[in-house]
């Protein structure tokens, strides 16, 4: 393993992560590690070295190891190297191996040639390289020359592992059947210092949890992409901060703690002892530029019976109660070890360059924040560990210590996820599974299981469980897994909230039109009515049956419309007009018109002279000016004089006149006399006077009578001669009928001499 | 309903299949005429619609007494024809029975 300490460390590793060093701790703090392609001889050397020796020097560790070891030493490519903090100094020696590079502190860089044959272990002939700490920045030891040189050519600015394995790759790639190994012992730590931060925090729980949010806001700002290490080093922060506390300052030892626990007055008596307490504990957060963090937290307490470089209890077996600090940080971190007797403890976390980019995890982690989440499990300190860790997760937490208490609290306060153990007294976590998706089909539920329970698995499946985490349970596991299920949670509310706005859209927008219909609607029925005012019907002032009007715009507001005017009691004016299309304009067209007909007769009645000639040639005058430019107008004009029983008209673009012989049941035809009216039409003509029947029947009508392919011009007469008394009536059941009426306004007159 | 537009020099020959029915397709016409610009000569070939509305008829006149543009307004179906007759519109609009 990697070696940190206050102000080196010692990194090592090979290309292809086959591992061909060791490293081993003395219980003084010194330091031994050894590289070589021999693992017979590692594992010799690893089997022969303990934590009680403490050599004090090289010589005296190889004496030591190589004793009695039998092994052929002469051929061994290996290399040695001793590093003892306390007398700050560094040894090395070397055998069949490439020079070691170093770069002093004063950035001087050399090659040291070593090539010693180790003959026994008491050779005299040893040669071992001594080197002050304080002289030395970089020391590095590559199985390859060539690596060695190159690295020597760069100026050898290796600050981390990263970096040394770029540069050991290129190689690797240019020949691909050498493995490489290497050793770093880098001591600039202390130089390259980015970020320091130390604090007194006060021994209360409340002080704690503070600095534990303020820690967690630090290490987001200086690694943001990090979250996997940072969440590593906030746990492993957690365990030692609260032994701190606990322990450290309150004095409360682990026996004590487990009593406390079982009888269920642990967190009282803290409560209690922490009034007592007048005890703070030092944090020192520091960052380097080799992207190292290092904490260190000290408390004023007596300490333990630690190991210090080992970070092991002695003599106390590692049990759910004791040592759970120890053991996750010895775990999770780089490197952690105990000091001052136990009362100091250290531990560091490395970064990688790469940790840097997560702007996506970001994204999910305020997804997450926004969610409540229920956690379900009935060991209490899993569920503190994890209620502290998911506490800053998730926007809400609800914790239950069982199946049944879970359950009751989800009825209570419906949480987007639930993450539950398996294995709990009153009811299990299977069962509340099971309970809860039968309350809410969709419920997001996550399953802690090990890995041997298939049958849970089984049965997890069954119930429609979302994800597992398996125990023993990581962090970065467990926080990849809410992140999916916060993430899917978080896209089936968007969907649900964007597909509501989109309702409320819809619905919004269905009233505005429903409302702007209605008063479309009634804008439109007011104008009808206008328009119906406007129409002069006098057929009702003639004896019953000689004037019909059958009038039925398509739409309200309509580009057909009529007058039947009795002038007085010899002289009928009967007109339609038929303006170019249908609704608003057209039914303007026909206001105007109507409007300005009506008006001109009555002027002429009070003025007591009717022209019908002038009554046409006005009505053409005054419509011109209010025709667009491509507008187009129909219209008859038809004068009976009832004295001498003839008419005249006057048509344009209108369907012919007809006017049927009651006694012969003859049709004749009165077609257009003029060309559909529009504003450049300069010529006019009005029929002479034309003789009627003494019993007739006279149709005029607008286009929308004939103008469909099932009921045409030829039709309409086929059913006027084929009437008898009340042809009139069955033409207008006819055209009552929807299958003969056109897409268009229908305007048609009957008046009759008395056939009937 | 279908259009094609053929424009040569100052005519412009447009055909048009289906039934002229709709707005839409008195606004087709008109646009398929329009896009033409300025040309002196019309001619239309109506192939079998049996109608026709009355914003086109209105269109045509405007084309012919507004912009004095000589048309010529070929027809198949006997019921369009005579519809151009009812509403004196042979003469006018220069149609011809084919």
């Amino acid at each position: 393993m990697d070696i940190y300490r206050d102000s080196f460390f010692l990194q090592q590793g090979s290309l292809d992560g086959i591992k061909r060093s060791l490293t081993h701790t003395f219980g003084d703090g010194s330091i031994l590690f050894i590289l070589s392609c021999n693992n017979d001889f590692l594992d010799f050397c690893r089997s022969h070295l303990s934590l009680e020796q403490n050599p004090g020097n090289l010589d005296n560790c190889l004496a030591g190891i190589l004793q009695n070891s039998g092994i052929d030493l002469e051929p061994l490519s290996v290399f040695f190297c001793f590093v003892h903090p306390g007398e700050g100094v560094l040894e090395c020696i070397s055998q069949h191996m490439p020079p070691m590079l170093l770069k002093k502190k004063s950035d001087e860089i050399l090659l040291l040639e070593q090539n010693y044959v180790i003959k026994n272990a008491a050779d005299s002939e040893r040669a071992v390289t001594r080197m002050r700490l304080e002289e030395i920045g970089i020391l590095l030891l590559v199985n390859d020359v060539r690596i060695m040189t190159e690295l020597k050519n760069r100026g050898l600015v290796i600050f981390a592992k990263c970096e040394l394995e770029k540069v050991i790759k290129s190689f690797s790639n240019r020949d691909a059947g050498l493995t490489f190994s290497y050793m770093v012992f880098n001591n600039t730590l202390k130089d390259r210092i980015k970020f320091s931060h130390h604090e007194v925090v006060p021994a209360k729980l409340e002080a704690i949890i503070q600095f534990e949010s303020e820690l967690e806001k630090m290490l987001k700002d200086s690694y943001p992409g990090a979250w996997e290490i940072n969440d590593n080093a906030l746990t492993v922060f957690n365990e030692l901060l609260l032994n701190a506390y606990e322990h450290g300052t309150l004095g409360v030892d682990s026996d004590l703690k487990q009593e406390l626990m079982v009888s269920g007055e642990y967190e009282e008596y803290l409560e209690a002892k922490e009034k007592e307490s007048e005890g703070t504990i030092n944090v020192e957060v520091v960052i380097y530029e080799q992207n190292l963090l290092k904490i260190t937290v000290k408390d004023h307490g007596s300490g333990f019976d630690f190991t210090q470089f080992d970070c092991k209890e002695k003599d106390i077996a590692l049990t759910l109660l004791h040592g759970r600090g120890v053991q996750m940080a010895n775990q999770i971190s780089s490197t952690a070890y105990f000091e001052d007797g136990g009362s100091k403890v250290t531990f560091f976390m490395k970064y990688e360059a790469k940790e840097a980019e997560t702007g996506f995890h970001h994204s999910e982690e305020a997804m997450l924040a926004e969610m409540s989440l229920l956690y379900v499990e009935d060991d209490l300190f899993i569920r503190q560990q994890f209620s502290r860790i998911i506490q800053r997760m998730v926007g809400k937490l609800f914790v239950a210590e069982n199946g049944q208490e879970g359950l009751d609290m989800y009825r209570m306060e419906h949480p987007d996820i639930v993450l539950t153990d398996i294995e709990m007294p009153k009811m299990n976590g299977l069962d509340m599974a099971e309970k809860i998706k039968e309350l809410n089909h969709d419920q997001s539920i996550l399953i802690m299981t090990a890995y041997n329970q298939d049958d849970k698995f089984l049965r997890a499946i069954d119930i429609g469980v979302d994800k597992y985490v398996v125990k023993p349970v990581k962090i970065s596991q467990l926080k990849n897994s809410l992140f999916t299920v916060a993430k899917q949670i978080f896209f089936k509310k968007e969907a649900m909230r964007l597909l509501k706005e989109k309702e409320a859209r819809d619905m919004a927008m269905l009233s505005s039109l429903q409302s702007e219909n209605r008063y479309a609607v009634a804008q439109q029925e007011a104008a009808f009515e206008k328009q119906e005012l406007i129409i002069h019907d006098d057929s009702g002032k003639y004896p019953k049956g000689w004037c019909k009007v059958f009038y039925k715009p398509l739409e309200r507001l309509s580009g057909d419309i009529y007058g039947v005017y009795r002038v007085d009691s010899n002289h009928t004016v009967i007109y339609i007009v038929d303006s170019m299309g249908k609704g608003l304009a057209a039914s303007v067209t026909a206001v105007l018109s109507a409007a300005y007909i009506n008006r001109a007769i009555d002027m002429s009645i009070s003025h007591g002279g009717f022209f019908f000639q002038r009554l046409i040639d006005d009505y053409r005058d005054y419509i011109r000016k209010y025709l667009l430019d491509d507008e187009c107008l129909s219209f008859t004009m038809i004068h009976i004089d009832h004295r001498a029983n003839t008419f005249c008209y006057s048509s344009y673009g209108m369907y012919p006149i007809l006017i049927k012989n009651c006694e012969t049941l003859e049709i004749t035809e009165y077609p257009s006399n003029n060309a559909p009216f529009t504003k450049y039409l300069s010529t006019s003509e009005t029929s002479g006077v034309v003789s009627l029947p003494e019993k007739y029947g006279l149709f005029a009508f607008s286009d929308g009578l004939v103008e469909t392919e099932l009921f045409g011009m030829r039709e309409l007469i086929y059913h006027l001669k084929a009437g008898e008394e009340d042809e009139e009536i069955d033409l207008f059941k006819k055209v009552m009928d929807k299958s003969f009426i056109a897409d268009d306004d229908l305007t048609l007159i009957h008046f009759s001499s008395g056939c009937n | 309903m279908n259009i094609n537009v053929n424009k040569s020099g100052d005519s412009c020959d447009i055909k048009i299949e289906g039934v002229i029915k709709s707005v839409s397709d008195s606004q087709a016409i008109k646009d398929a005429l329009n896009s033409c610009g300025n040309i002196k000569y019309v001619n239309i070939d109506i192939i079998d619609s049996f109608s026709i509305t009355s914003s086109v008829i209105g269109f045509l006149l405007k084309k012919k007494q507004g912009d004095n543009v000589s048309l010529t307004i070929k027809v198949n179906d006997a019921r369009i024809y005579e519809l151009f007759q009812s509403l004196n519109l042979v003469e006018v609009l220069n149609v011809k029975k084919v």
